[in-house]
């Protein structure tokens, strides 16, 4: 068998060559892109960076998924 | 059989205790004869010079089996068998033995089982194989009171309802199309992959309800919080203290927020306007078994799968009417004034029995949902003569108060508001006061109201803010589905139908599909959505199912031929699994890859080994019997192999809780079967155990 390309987050197998992550992982990153522009919106002003770290400490709201890309967004990536 | 006169009429009842309550109800003297045969008690009686024998099934006494033994897909063709031919512990052989020595001596036969579907059913598959006729007549009751047996006697039908039988006929065979060729499907695409055999199987019903939790949990799971602000203030009446409410209740921007704290610090407000209204709160409508397994949840936390359990023992002790209904109707025929007189004889009701009484309002208030056969659950009020257990008191109790409450009066409130102007900002307090609790009095403790009592003020008062401040919140995921709300969701989707709902809910955690009592999909079901939702959705999406229940719904109203109907869906299905058949190396293979995830996910570490003090503990499965089990991380290092084992249960969910048993130092796991969960410690020899043991066989 091929080696598949991996999410990073989970290890699944990613269908969608064009993406970074995972159908759910992907599915995350574009609501959670959605959740900062609602973010912004409400603040004002508000860096990507500090918008993960107050959805990080929200914990029990944050949803699992949505949490685990934010860490990976946050440590990993460098936008 | 020598000592039953002949010739009878013989009555097939649906329970022993539902032919006990028929049989004195209407034997002329209330002493009707008991007999035993094959230890089932059967009843004879006299009525109009006749003799009647009254004998009991226990529900179903057969059950649809494939003609032919192949173990592929589709099978089409079934056939009606005992069900202890099928199921060697169905404990049916002598009841099925019953009726077959009883029909020799009957001349006429009536079916006396609950009226609606299954019941019909019931009876017609006794009549049809066991007694040998292919129709009968019907006596159709709502309750077991004697009163209602006599009437439905004197007035029962020359035939048994058609348009049930064939629904319920229809429903059978449908269920058991759907099931066994999916299981097969499912179970077959799995093997063909992995080489192994491992059941997997949804049901037509099952398979849109663990779709919809496992939707819902992605809702969880893909939640993000969004910030919005409140504002929060309290002003001073009449030297009191009141809450006010801001006139928008959100605010989207902090900016917003800030703007109305900083607009009204420092100032007073004025008072712009007192307005006054009445307002009324009527009764709810009457229980269907809907709504009853809704309130019984939330006032004692029952399932609704209980709930259904202890109406029915209810209305075998003629206590409640017949439970299985969706009518919010109670007509005046059901005698209200006199179910009013008997309850007015118990006493923790003949205060307000005795009112409505006095009150000669025998009109109870009556919902919209409505059914064919039965009307919404009413008490009989029928005298108890016996310390109802504690679980059914509380059902009856909470029955006979919303049935009281009917007739009671509307509540009537006067609500007022303050209204109070803070530059431009708008204010309000608001009170209410009870001018009659009319109802709510019957139906307490069930639903109570409290009042909040305004101050009189004059318009254009000066008033003086305690504090103008915003709050900054955020907006919460969806909750969980309960038991009973995953019932109100199946209800609102039409999934299912009110006698089935409860216990699809229940397959779906004794198959180990979710788990809790705040319902989660368990990585299994996760596993098997995600699969079919790309490979073969409608089996996880509700229109196929729904269209069915519409299909299984003309055949009961509009009498719609069943043969065409069963030919017709057999042909759909026939296609359906072609379909199936071919994407199913695809299917197979992706259930392989995300069962494997699911299970892997299942490795779960206890903690260091005792036995080696190098290795750690962890649950594995074996991947030759597929057991489960604790074994040593080290049994693969060569220089300690250590081969410590220790079992456990190989069905349900297994969670570490990091402590240890006082007994022997070893892991305390958490093991999650449906709504049981039970802590043990993983030693099969612990003294825990013993005492346990001990205990349960006291
Ligand atoms: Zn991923």
């Amino acid at each position: 068998m091929k080696a598949n390309k991996q999410c990073p987050i989970c290890k699944k197998d990613i269908e969608n060559l064009q993406t970074q992550y995972c159908k759910n992982h992907s599915k995350a990153k574009r609501e959670l892109k959605k959740g900062y522009e609602a973010w912004l919106k409400a603040y004002g002003s508000l860096s990507w960076d500090d918008f993960l770290q107050k959805i990080l400490n929200l914990e029990g709201l944050t949803g699992v998924f949505v949490r685990e890309i934010a860490q990976h967004e946050f440590y990993f990536s460098n936008e | 059989m020598s000592s039953i006169e002949t010739p009878y009429i013989l009555g097939i009842a649906e329970k022993p205790q539902a032919a006990r309550r028929i049989a004195y109800a209407l034997d002329e003297n209330n002493k009707p004869q008991n007999k035993r045969l094959k230890n089932i008690p059967i009843y004879i009686c006299k009525r109009d010079g006749k003799n009647i024998v009254i004998a009991p099934t226990v529900g179903h006494l057969f059950t649809l089996s494939s003609i032919g033994k192949t173990w592929n897909y589709p099978v089409l063709d079934y056939e009606w068998v005992p069900s202890h031919f099928v199921n060697k512990n169905a404990k049916t052989k002598n009841f099925t033995d019953v009726f077959k020595s009883l029909a020799k001596g009957a001349e006429d036969v009536i079916i006396m089982t609950d009226f609606d579907r299954e019941g019909e059913v019931i009876g017609y598959l006794i009549l049809k194989y066991l007694v040998g006729k292919s129709n009968a007549e019907r006596m159709k009751f709502s309750t077991l009171t004697r009163r209602d047996v006599i009437n439905a006697f004197d007035q029962r039908e020359k035939s048994l309802d058609m348009g049930f039988l064939n629904s319920g006929l229809i429903r059978h065979y449908i269920d058991w199309l759907y099931g066994i060729n999916y299981s097969r499907a499912l179970s077959l695409a799995f093997k063909r992959v992995s080489g192994r055999f491992k059941t997997i199987s949804i049901g037509r019903v099952q398979g849109p309800t663990l779709g919809s939790v496992v939707e819902h949990e992605n809702s969880i799971k893909f939640f993000v919080p969004i910030p919005y602000w409140t504002i929060k203030s309290e002003v001073i009446l009449n030297n009191e203290n009141f809450t006010a409410v801001y006139e928008k209740a959100e605010l989207k921007t902090q900016k917003e927020a800030i703007q109305v704290v900083k607009d009204c610090s420092g100032l007073t407000g004025k008072i712009s306007n007192v307005s006054e209204e009445p307002s009324f709160l009527y009764p709810f409508p009457p229980f269907n078994l809907g709504n009853l397994q809704r309130d019984a949840y939330k006032h004692f936390k029952f399932s609704p799968t209980k709930t259904l359990e202890i109406a029915e023992k209810l209305y075998l002790k003629a206590l409640i009417s017949y439970p299985r209904t969706d009518s919010q109707k109670l007509p005046m025929t059901l005698g209200h004034k006199s179910i009013l007189a008997k309850l007015s004889k118990q006493h923790n009701y003949n205060v307000f029995a005795n009112e409505i009484i006095a009150a000669k309002k025998y009109k109870p208030k009556e919902g919209k949902q409505t059914d064919a056969a039965h009307p919404a659950i009413h008490p009989t009020g029928k005298e108890l003569n016996e310390v109802l257990p504690p679980d059914e008191k509380k059902l009856y109790d909470l029955i006979v108060k919303r049935y009281l409450s009917l007739f009671g009066k509307r509540a009537e409130f006067l609500k007022r508001a303050i209204q109070i102007l803070v530059n431009k900002h708008k204010f309000e307090v608001r009170g209410s006061k009870i001018l009659n609790e009319g109802w709510i009095r019957y139906y307490r403790p069930y639903y109570s109201i409290s009042e909040y009592i305004l101050p009189d003020v004059e318009i254009g008062t000066e008033v003086i803010f305690n504090y103008i401040e915003s709050q900054e919140h955020l907006t919460s995921p969806p909750r969980r589905f309960n038991e009973s709300t995953l019932l109100k969701y199946m209800e609102d989707e039409k999934i299912g139908t009110k006698a089935t709902r409860a216990g699809i809910i229940q397959t779906l955690f004794d198959r180990g599909y979710i788990g809790g009592k705040e319902i989660m999909p368990t990585p299994l079901g996760i596993s098997v959505v995600n699969v079919l939702q790309e490979q073969y959705p409608i089996l996880v999406k509700s229109e196929m199912t729904r269209n069915l229940e519409q299909i299984m719904e003309d055949v009961q109203t509009e009498n719609k031929d069943i043969q065409g109907t069963i030919l017709f869906i057999k042909r759909e299905l026939k296609d359906l699994l072609e379909l199936f058949h071919q994407k199913e190396t695809e299917i197979g293979l992706a259930l392989y890859k995300n069962l494997q995830l699911s299970e892997k996910s299942d490795i779960i570490v206890l903690g260091e080994c005792k036995q080696c003090k190098k290795g750690e503990l962890r649950i594995i499965r074996s991947r030759k019997t597929r057991k489960r089990f604790v074994a040593c991380s080290s049994y693969f290092d060569k220089d300690i192999i250590c081969n410590v084992t220790y079992p456990v249960p190989n069905t349900g969910t297994i969670k570490s809780t990091k402590k240890t048993c006082i007994h022997d130092g070893l892991p305390i796991i958490e093991w999650q079967k449906g709504r049981r969960k039970v802590s043990m410690c993983i030693s099969p020899d612990c003294p825990s155990k013993k005492e346990g043991e001990k205990n349960e066989s006291k």
